[in-house]
């Protein structure tokens, strides 16, 4: 223990090593330098800013609570751009990023009577950055303002503090909203647009950000790690960089905030934005994301009066679907309280199926219009014609601190239906799991150890459903081992006599091998099924999505049942070498017609989970441009019918269908193959591209009009990766895009043309459409506007609007149409009415005064069959 | 100490082992393991050690410097052969000289992988090589390599052995001093490549020319540079040993390991909680089945992880094999094959605990192990099953009380041979059959660990104490 003379001789040799500087401690203000830093200390928090780490945060106390919260991570992060200026037949990689804490700056401490400013300085090949801290006596907020000189392009610049808080990680709640949200990683975190702040509290101590969105600043961010991490992160990010041409200029300015109540950072977010209105739409909920035709919509507004005093105020309420189909809600009077926020719920009865808009605005009592929102669902029983497709698996998803963000951030995004990857024990015998927790068998692709449990998974099925999402449980088909061993007679061999091992690998001592499995006679094709059936009871899966077929003498893999040249594929030739059951009877010799056997098992098993569960979905991963019709034409059939079928062989658009047209024309393909079957593909796993880029948004652009739906990551809503608002577009306007009654048009130049300015680099002839009803006709063209370049995964500048389109369209009816709409996705999903008219030739022409990136023309009349 | 411990290896029953009681046996036991491979070693007699420490010139010492000052460099200092290999792709020169011929022996050193000026390393730089063995070192893979020599119109100058055929050997650390040994037996055509542990080579060669035209032209050992890089890189090697091994010093070495063969149902059998005495003394050795690549078409890919040296196979007192499958491919290599074959000869026991890897679907039949089975193996799809779980029941009546009994369902339908012994039968159906060979014995296991046993209401034999014991008894009885 050191004595008190030891303690004040320490005090006199620290006194000696630095240079201390009151500046007017009276008021509240007192600066330290020290040879490792700065320590400035106000009335709110004392701030301690390291060298060794840029000058930025090392730690931040709470003055109220005397806390102090250990800075993890706090300054710029400059994200350099990933996409490569040509096309180079490889994907993109990871973005080169440049942390402030690791650059060395220049800095100067200046002060005044109230206030220090530290400046910083410091420079590398992407940027120049001057930042400013302002510390202000009697205040919470530190006032960041940056400029940034651009030299290389970037993706975004952001400003992040992470603070390590075992309190604040554990029970913290983020304002507005008082919310808790727990992730693994950034960009899993919570993006809003400024104008606003996210401020952490547990309220006692708390630290967040504000941002005005005067400045170069789009969004703020906040999340808290993983919980074993006891990290809170708060970000703020620039608007998307990667268009600026360089050189150029970025401002930042954020208040980052220490030691205050939560209602004083909302007072301070008021006062610091004095135009935000005075009642507005903070929240706005639809509770299910895709809504069964007999269920009643229901949603919940938030309004929130920024005023001190009470607001009477009216909410409309109004349901657009199909083009412009709108019907009101009744219009409800409330008063909100001054500086609160009220609750509304809404409720409706779904009509139609499809996508839909839900507009709500707020009129103050004179009837001025005080704020308006927009959110998007879709009404379908049959789940997979409008909802896309994302992966979860057990490798990561697993915690249920993960599912509630999770759940959230794939309904931001309009992600209707999650997958959940190699999650059983086994894949064939055992879907029903014995124990509360197991371990999931993983091996197919990539095998590795984890441990899920029946809780977990229910968990993440019921969540999903709370929130109208649909959740399938994937099946490889294949069997583990232990499985095989324990089912001798239900699984294939080798030549030799041996379980056919498909491949496998150990993992901390214990073997996990993918075993093939026999299900090739009715009676165990039926017990599989009723194993899902079982599975169902269990878990509440809304359907499967099988990476197998049920055709007996065939690849494990559907992806190599069929290649371009079936003699070269290695896949066929190995399929000459037949597999045995148990007693050594080769499947040569069992399976004479592989395409009838597979087509009545698949039949069998469908039937058999259809039979308990009607609404269960069948998916199937299946290479249908492969000639797998021509080769299977009774399983393909049996297998594709009302299904989902991942087109797993079509996703490498940085190689294999390197452009625009080259994509858009094998999707298009596959989708005249399988629509007749009332079949909904999807594509993917989908990667390479840069999020947000202009390749990444075409992609989802083709992929949508091609009538596919996305099987990918997306990004959080509001976040660089801005998938959300192609599948919000698609959640709207899904008949357009998914409706399998739109026959595509094969030969389209002898329907349809496209003339004006700049359609020559309008993508449309894949995507030529028409839809004939009971009186009732419609053609569906959709315009893709193309960048300079053809080829996918390259850096693309936005291309230019294309003005004075004219669509010339055969109408091969004997009336007129009777309207005409352009559907277009930004600033949000809308129909614009387009003027047309008859030539003499009887071809009507349609003008479309602007396209800016997708645009969808429904040349609608009558005249159907 | 070495004497003492070469007294105790030669001779354990002096040591008092069998008459000890067990934890002073396991004391003892202990003890001979730690000692045992320097009684080994103390017989290995050196014929050559490189002398390194710069006191006289290379040349002096014997070393003929084949390089140009433009390429491969070559200096020893404080023990260390600095070698600087230069940019000269198969042209950037060796140092050699001449050592003696050994038949059987090892040659020892350590060496360092881009020691200094890492940064141009680009691929093979370093080769060691002796007799017509050569090895080389991969800086860009990270590993050591060996090769063997092509025809004469694929030599590189200087260079009569050529890196054709080369084979990874093991990954290195670059920067990093490891010990490498190369162990070799010209007339069983062995070698065996060691690096840090010196328990079980990274890898075997059989079949190997091991000292070719120089059996008769005289023993080479050559260092030297391949010569690609990015530009001059220094590697080191130091304590560089040439040791000749007498046979006599083997022969009298105690057989005391269990070679632990983990075929495919080796997680359902587990038998690595048995032999508890010998996993204690660290003599018992595992051997793991994988299944490598994607199977596409129906024909399983296996290997095994590593094999044992001919020394261990030697000191074997049990070779298990778990339902290990001798096929597809080499799992086990026919010298290898033979190398157990011997051990049985000499007294080891062989066990093979059936599966649905092995014997008639292991390809037994056709390997070089089949005359010794006391079955007869013939068909792929022996494999059978009884309608219901049937109780195992040895020489004695049944193993275990009613409802503990050790059950089989799955089980390999065979005809056992003339002179063999049944120690074990379910429903009168062979499960367990033995007979002698030369100094040691073979004995086979029926059940296989397969079918749902449980779901009877009766216990899985593999999962049952009773048949695990039993097993183990087996195994070691009578060592």
């Amino acid at each position: 223990m050191p004595t008190r003379t030891g303690y004040r001789q320490f005090r006199g040799t620290l006194a000696a090593i630095l240079s201390c500087w009151g500046l007017h401690a009276a008021v509240g203000l007192r600066v330290e330098k020290s040879q490792t830093g700065v320590t400035i200390e106000t009335t709110y928090y004392v701030a301690v800013l390291a060298k060794e780490k840029g000058m930025t945060f090392q730690s931040l106390t709470d003055r109220r609570t005397r806390r102090t919260m250990r800075v993890q991570y706090s300054g710029l992060t400059v994200a350099e751009e990933r996409e490569r200026p040509t096309w180079t037949n490889a994907a993109f990689g990871q973005p080169k990023r440049h942390l402030e804490a690791r650059a060395t700056p220049d800095f100067e401490l200046t002060g005044g009577p109230n206030t220090a400013t530290l400046v910083s300085t410091w420079s590398n090949a992407a940027v120049d950055v001057r930042k400013a801290l302002t510390f202000t006596a009697g205040s919470a907020v530190i006032d960041m303002t940056c400029t940034v000189k651009v030299k290389r392009a970037l993706e975004d610049l952001s400003y992040t503090l992470d603070v390590n808080d075992t309190v604040l990680s554990r029970v913290g709640r983020f304002y507005p909203g008082a919310e808790r949200y727990t992730a693994r990683m950034p960009v899993e975190a919570v993006y809003a647009r400024a104008p606003t702040y996210s401020y952490c509290t547990d309220g006692k101590a708390g630290v967040g950000l504000l941002a005005s969105g005067r400045d170069d600043i789009e969004t703020v961010a906040h999340m808290t790690y993983t919980p074993s991490l006891r990290r809170t992160h708060l970000a703020a990010y620039t608007r998307p960089l990667r268009w600026d041409t360089t050189p150029h200029e970025v401002k930042l300015n954020v208040g980052i905030i220490v030691g205050l109540p939560a209602d004083d950072v909302a007072a301070l977010h008021r006062a610091r934005n004095p135009a935000l209105p005075a009642v507005q739409v903070t929240k706005f909920n639809v509770t299910h994301l895709i809504q069964r035709t007999d269920e009643e919509g229901q949603a919940t507004v938030e309004l929130t009066n920024h005023t001190p005093a009470a607001q009477p105020v009216t909410l409309g309420a109004r349901i657009t679907g199909g083009i412009t189909a709108t019907r009101g809600l009744k219009t409800r009077a409330y008063q909100i309280p001054a500086n609160s926020s009220l609750q509304v719920p809404l409720t409706w009865p779904n009509e139609q199926e499809y996508g839909f808009e839900l507009l709500v605005d707020v009129h103050s009592a004179d009837g001025t219009l005080l704020d308006s929102a927009r959110e998007y669902f879709a009404v379908a029983d049959h789940f997979v014609k409008v909802a896309q497709t994302t992966v979860w698996n057990a490798g990561w998803m697993r915690y249920d601190w993960l599912t509630p963000a999770m759940v959230r951030k794939a309904k931001e995004s309009y992600v209707g239906i999650i997958e959940y990857y190699c999650w059983a024990p086994d894949q064939v015998f055992d879907l029903t799991p014995d124990t509360e927790t197991w371990e999931p068998h993983t091996e197919s692709q990539g095998a590795y150890r984890t441990e899920l449990s029946r809780t977990f998974l229910r968990g993440v099925v019921d969540s999903a459903h709370a929130n109208g999402m649909r959740v399938l449980a994937m099946d490889t088909g294949f069997a583990s081992l232990p499985g095989a061993l324990d089912h001798p007679k239900r699984v294939k061999y080798t030549r030799d006599g041996q379980i056919y091992l498909y491949n496998g690998n150990i993992h901390n001592g214990k073997r996990f091998n993918a075993v093939g499995a026999y299900v090739h006679e009715p009676e165990l094709t039926k017990a599989w099924a009723e194993e899902m059936c079982a599975s169902v009871d269990m878990f509440g899966w809304d359907g499967v999505r099988f990476d197998w077929n049920f055709i007996p003498v065939a690849p494990q893999d559907p992806l190599h049942m069929a290649g371009k040249d079936k003699e070269e594929n290695i896949y066929a030739r190995a399929n000459r070498q037949a597999w045995y059951t148990w007693d050594g009877r080769s499947a040569h010799d069992l399976f004479p017609n592989p395409d009838q056997t597979g087509a009545e098992l698949c039949r069998i098993y469908r039937q058999t989970v259809a039979e308990k569960y009607p609404d269960f979905i069948y998916n199937v991963n299946y290479s249908v441009n492969h000639g797998l019709f021509d080769k299977y034409p009774e399983y393909s059939a049996v297998n594709t019918k009302d299904s989902g079928i991942l087109m797993e062989s079509l996703l490498n658009t940085y190689s294999t269908y390197p452009t625009w047209q080259a994509w858009a024309k094998v999707l298009t393909d596959a989708l005249s193959v399988i629509r007749p079957q009332g079949a909904q593909p999807f594509v993917g796993w989908m990667r390479g591209y840069a999020p947000g880029g202009i390749a990444h948004r075409n992609m989802q652009y083709i992929m949508m009009a091609s009538g596919f739906r996305w099987y990918g990551s997306y990004g959080a809503r509001h976040s660089l990766d801005d998938t959300y608002k192609r599948f919000r577009h698609a959640t709207r306007f899904a008949e357009f895009f998914y409706d399998p009654d739109f026959n595509r048009i094969k030969a389209p130049e002898t329907r349809v043309e496209v003339t004006g300015g700049g359609s020559d680099r309008v993508l449309w002839r894949p995507f030529v459409f028409e839809r004939t009803r009971t009186k009732h006709r419609e053609l569906l063209v959709h315009l893709l506007n193309l960048p300079q370049d053809d080829h996918i995964i390259m850096h693309h500048d936005t291309p230019a609007a294309k003005q004075d389109l004219v669509v010339t369209a055969k109408w091969e009816s004997t009336s007129l149409p009777t309207s005409c709409w352009l559907l277009t996705p930004d600033p949000h999903p809308q129909a614009t009415r387009l003027t047309w008219a008859r030539k003499p030739d009887g071809t009507v022409a349609i003008r479309i005064p602007e396209l800016v990136s997708l645009g969808s023309v429904v040349l609608v009349g009558e005249g159907g069959q | 100490m070495v004497t003492l411990a070469t007294d105790v290896c030669s001779n354990p029953a002096a040591a008092g082992l069998s008459t000890q009681s067990r934890p002073y046996s396991i004391l003892r036991l202990m003890a001979i393991v730690l000692v045992a491979p320097l009684a080994l070693r103390a017989a290995d007699e050196t014929v050559f050690t490189a002398d390194f420490s710069g006191t006289k010139p290379l040349e002096q010492d014997g070393w003929e410097q084949v390089t140009t000052p433009a390429q491969s460099h070559y200096e020893a200092r404080e023990g260390v052969l600095r070698v600087t290999c230069r940019q000269n792709p198969h042209h950037d020169g060796f140092i050699r000289r001449r050592i003696p011929i050994v038949k059987r022996g090892s040659l020892e050193f350590d060496a360092n992988i881009a020691m200094e000026q890492a940064g141009n390393k680009l691929g093979v730089a370093l080769t060691v090589s002796i007799y017509n063995i050569g090895t080389w070192f991969h800086d860009y893979c990270k590993d050591w390599r060996r090769y063997f020599p092509g025809g004469p119109n694929q030599r590189l100058p200087g260079f009569s052995t050529e890196p054709v055929g080369h084979q990874r050997l093991t990954p290195v650390k670059l920067g990093e001093w490891s010990h490498y040994r190369i162990l070799f037996d010209h007339d069983a055509g062995t070698v065996e490549y060691y690096c840090n542990d010196m328990r079980d080579p990274v890898h075997i060669d059989y079949d190997v020319p091991i000292l070719g035209r120089e059996e008769y032209e005289g023993g080479t050992l050559r260092i030297g540079s391949m010569g690609l890089t990015k530009g001059p890189v220094v590697y080191g090697i130091r304590n560089v040993v040439l040791k000749q091994t007498t046979p006599d010093s083997e022969s009298n070495s105690p057989r005391e390991t269990v070679l632990l063969f983990h075929g495919m149902s080796s997680d359902q059998y587990n038998l690595g909680g048995l032999f508890t005495e010998t996993v204690a003394a660290g003599k018992t050795r595992v051997y793991t089945v994988r299944t490598h690549g994607a199977a596409i078409a129906p024909r399983n890919q296996l290997k095994v992880d590593r094999l044992p040296s001919a020394a261990t196979v030697a000191k074997a007192s049990a070779i298990v094999l778990v339902d290990m499958p001798l096929s597809p491919g080499e799992c086990l290599p026919p010298p290898l094959l033979r190398q157990l074959i011997d051990a049985v000869h000499n007294g080891a026991r062989l066990v093979i605990v059936g599966g649905m890897f092995s014997l008639g679907k292991g390809g037994h039949s056709e390997s070089a192990l089949n005359p010794l089975l006391p079955i007869e193996v013939d068909s792929p799809w022996g494999v059978t099953r009884f309608p219901e779980p049937r109780p195992l029941c040895s020489e004695a009546g049944p193993l275990g009380v009613a409802l503990e009994a050790p059950h089989v369902l799955w089980y390999h339908s065979v005809n056992v041979k003339e002179g063999a012994t049944v120690g074990m039968t379910a429903d009168g159906k062979p499960m367990f059959v033995s007979w002698p060979i030369g100094e040691g014995s073979v004995s086979v296991s029926l059940p296989c660990p397969a079918g749902n046993v449980w779901s009877k209401g009766t216990p899985a034999f593999w999962r049952t104490t009773t048949w695990r014991q039993w097993l183990e008894s087996k195994i070691l009885e009578g060592r």
